[in-house]
């Protein structure tokens, strides 16, 4: 019976009563309440920090900016022709949409563009072009050379033969993209898509954006500019602005209609207008005026406009991220390089560090009686355990990188994290050795095996699980390692391609990525990885030890 | 035959004994090299100047070497994290040892390993992220970075090895005192607090002192968190930077002296972790005398 169940049998036969007991009684009572609390609290904790990072990790969830608002069309009409004009892409492009600004970029950029700049695939834009139409292709290069030259168009496009022929190349060539008439959109083969244009901003006077007491219309949400177009915001300070009276400006009574004849009143002003000219004076010269207009009338009549916010959210750590080769310090593409990169190091370090670790063990547990080697060895392995993993780097910088000469790069760095582990290994396989019984060597012995086959043949199969618990917590250390590689290993993202090459692994590429804010979103993904990576080693080890639980019971 | 078979035997002995010994080496190297490489700023710098001035300007005219601000660093975020993290820790650790069942002991054995297990740069982006909002919102503070969001994160850091520390010394007492207290009427709560923590004292702070250590030496966590400021921490609002950081931050640029004085800046985190792990030692043969 052990001493609870005794406290448990006393209690019930008690009657309690006395203030004192009850003192006591409540003292226990909030002191465990107090230790049941900060139990769950760690739990918490730890859900907490798994949870948010798999969340983040798994799924994006960003506001981004943009100088046009949500609206998409698929097909854009054209100034002189009655044909509307739709632009495709290969089915490999992540694509769906595009700022109007963004597709002439991908026209006449002088430097090569890449559709990493919009969905951080790193895949190079091929444009294509058919001149062969007469005045539709005049009007779709006058809608794509707005404010641009065309040398630079010429130089950049490859031209076809025909629309059959536009739509066949862009499906065979990934990251192309071309445009085709409407009519001939129907039925596109599954390696070509439309992608669709983003091309209506949010103009508004100039007195819309100025300060006043601190505050300024930076930005607004689609949101917002929705609850403005319905005719709901009477004045600007509502939506974050400054205090001022909303007016809306429509072109002529038709694209006001879908507000006038509603149901619900319409509070703001609003204004109606019945040529361009008239449309444009009114928005700059009326105070709190906002339109829906193309972006290109920003441009070509020196308009301000508010930039939106468009709510974008998607899945973040993909097969892509995982297979696909970093570019761009990471920005683009993924980090498959990096995850072989990590496995390297894991490898080469556990080759390392394995033997010595398991033959310092076999060691300190089959030859030494305890004495003074004995407590040197013991010493230096705590004391190896206990130093910083900055120090480690540090000593790795001068020593490996500088004084041995092997420079910056996977060989250094995995020498400096093999004396790193070096303890972890030494004393899970210490522990390991010493849980095998003295009966299993003695009987070896006895049978007239010697001491190295004793070993060799029985302590070391008999503690193999143990050490190989060792191995994978040497392995987890690993992988979360960062402040001794930073000086030892580099930063180059591409694949290690032999012993003095510089290279990342995960938790450097996401320290890299932090300290140099390139992406969230990409860095949570990394963190994704490296947080299911330790939960991988950790199971592992659990399951490891139950299996040797098990066998032992029978 | 019988001799060329102990000839093997004796060599693979030392082929075991060269292994264990490479720990010590490596630890001798660590020592020689940081130190080689550390001292020579002595030579520009006066010992008292380089540890108590707080000013800090290596690439300055003349440059100045002081990095009192930084040890004072390392100490604020070390301590605020034991604040948090030991009564925690403790808790946890009489929960396990003392009143979880042994499924839920087990749970909890997991949940302290997975904590150890998850890297410091994760601590470092989840502090970043999720815990300076909090503090900027409750505490209002500008930017949520400084002593305070590292020393929660150094906390979360250190509660695994405190928790499983303290765990194993409770479950070392010896089941004849719980036994007596008991016995004597004492209720469990009573036990715990009179009998069994001081009994298993040394070993609780060998696990205190071991949180400490990590935590001093803690680089990635604190420098996502802390701000990396080059002035003396003030209050647990202010911006900081540790010994650690001074290391990762500056090696990326420093030349010559500077370069050396991050050396320099090694050998007292070194000297910190060596005090540590002496009394870490002799904390748990104290703790292993009282058992026997």
């Amino acid at each position: 019976m052990t001493g609870i169940d005794v406290l448990k049998n006393r209690r019930s036969n008690t009657v309690q009563s006395s203030p004192q007991s009850r003192k006591i009684n409540r003292q226990e009572i909030i002191a465990k309440g107090i230790i049941c609390f900060f139990t769950a609290f760690t739990i918490a904790i730890l859900v907490w920090i798994v949870g948010y990072l798999m969340v983040k990790g798994f799924r994006y969830n960003n506001d981004v900016s943009y100088d046009v608002t949500t609206q998409i069309e698929r097909e854009i009409p054209l100034d002189n022709t009655d044909e509307d004009v739709v632009f495709i892409i290969n089915s490999k492009v992540r694509s769906e949409d595009i700022p109007v600004a963004g597709l002439r970029k991908l026209y006449n950029k002088a430097r090569k563009e890449n559709w990493g700049f919009y969905n951080q695939q790193n895949l190079k834009v091929v444009p294509f072009a058919y001149e062969g139409a007469g005045s539709f292709s005049d009007d779709v290069m006058n809608f794509i050379l707005t404010g641009s030259d065309l040398e630079t168009y010429r130089k950049n496009v490859s031209q076809t033969s025909s629309w059959e022929d536009m739509i066949h190349r862009v499906g065979q060539t990934p990251g192309a993209l071309g445009f085709i008439p409407a009519s001939k959109a129907e039925g596109l083969p599954k390696s070509v898509k439309v992608l669709s244009v983003r091309r209506i901003s949010l103009i508004v006077s100039p007195s819309v954006l100025r300060i006043q007491d601190g505050r300024m219309m930076r930005e607004i949400s689609q949101a917002d500019a929705d609850k403005l177009f319905s005719g709901k915001v009477v004045n600007w300070k509502e939506i974050g602005g400054i205090d001022l009276p909303v007016t809306l400006v429509f072109w002529d009574s038709k694209d006001a209609s879908s507000i006038i004849n509603r149901d619900e009143p319409v509070l703001a002003k609003i204004q109606i207008v019945h040529s361009e000219e008239d449309f444009y004076s009114s928005i700059v010269n009326t105070n709190g005026a906002v339109a829906l207009g193309h972006y290109s009338s920003i441009e070509s009549e020196g308009l301000s406009f508010i930039p939106v916010l468009r709510h974008e959210t998607g899945w973040n750590l993909t097969w892509h991220f995982i297979f696909e080769s970093p570019a761009r310090s990471g920005q683009w593409g993924g980090v498959s390089y990096i995850i072989l990169n990590t496995f390297f190091l894991i490898l080469f370090t556990i080759i390392f560090s394995t033997p010595v670790g398991i033959m310092a063990a076999i060691y300190l547990v089959e030859y030494t009686n305890q004495g003074r080697l004995m407590r040197i060895l013991r010493m230096g392995t705590e004391t190896l355990a206990g130093i910083p993993s900055i120090v480690f780097g540090l000593f790795g910088f001068i020593f490996f990188v500088q004084i041995c000469g092997l420079g910056i790069g996977f060989i250094s760095s995995t020498l400096t994290i093999t004396l790193m582990v070096l303890p972890t290994i030494i004393r899970s396989s210490e522990e390991a050795l010493k849980s095998v019984p003295q009966s299993f060597r003695e009987g070896s012995l006895a049978l007239g095996a010697s001491k190295l086959q004793t070993i060799i043949k029985v302590v070391l199969p008999a503690a193999s699980p143990g050490i190989l618990t060792g191995i994978i917590l040497a392995i987890g250390r690993t992988v979360g390692e960062t402040a001794v590689l930073i000086y030892t290993l580099g930063s180059n993202y591409d694949l290690v391609t032999g012993p003095s090459s510089s290279a990342r692994v995960l938790s450097l590429h996401l320290y890299m990525l932090f300290s140099e804010a390139l992406s969230f979103d990409r860095t949570f993904a990394t963190g994704a990885i490296l947080v299911i990576l330790v939960l991988i080693t950790n199971l592992s080890t659990t399951w490891i030890v139950k299996g040797v639980n098990k066998n032992a019971s029978v | 035959m019988k001799s060329s078979k102990s000839f093997m035997e004796s060599t693979v002995e030392k082929v075991f004994l060269f292994s264990a010994l490479l720990s010590v080496i490596s630890v001798f190297f660590i020592t020689v090299f940081i130190f080689k490489e550390g001292l020579p700023l002595f030579k520009v710098v006066n010992p008292l100047e380089f540890l108590f001035s707080s000013k800090w300007s290596p690439t300055g005219e003349p440059p100045q070497f002081g990095i009192l601000p930084f040890m004072m660093g390392s100490i604020w975020v070390t301590v605020g994290a034991l604040i948090i993290s030991v009564p925690i820790a403790l808790a946890v650790g009489i929960f396990m040892a003392e009143m979880a069942n042994e499924k839920m002991a087990e749970l909890l054995r997991s949940v302290v390993a997975l904590l150890a297990g998850i890297p410091s740069v994760i601590y470092g982006l989840f502090g970043y992220i999720a815990i300076s909002p909090i503090v900027r919102r409750v505490f209002g503070s500008p930017s949520g970075l400084g002593v305070l969001t590292a020393s929660i994160v150094l906390a979360i850091m250190t509660l695994p090895i405190i928790i499983s520390i303290t765990e194993v010394s409770l479950r070392a007492v010896p089941h004849e005192l719980k036994e007596a207290s008991l016995a004597l009427g004492a209720t469990h709560w009573m036990t715990i607090y009179r009998v069994m923590i001081p009994s298993s004292r040394s070993g609780i702070l060998a696990g205190i002192v071991l949180g400490m250590g990590r935590a001093i030496g803690e680089t990635m966590a604190v420098l996502m968190v802390a701000g990396n400021a080059v002035t003396m921490p003030k209050g647990p609002l202010s911006l900081t930077r540790t010994l650690t950081m001074n290391i990762a931050t500056d090696m990326k640029y420093a030349a010559d002296d500077h370069s050396v004085s991050l050396f320099t800046t090694g050998i007292v985190l070194f000297i910190f972790i060596l005090g540590i792990n002496m009394l870490v030692q002799y904390l748990s043969k104290k703790a292993v005398n009282k058992e026997s």
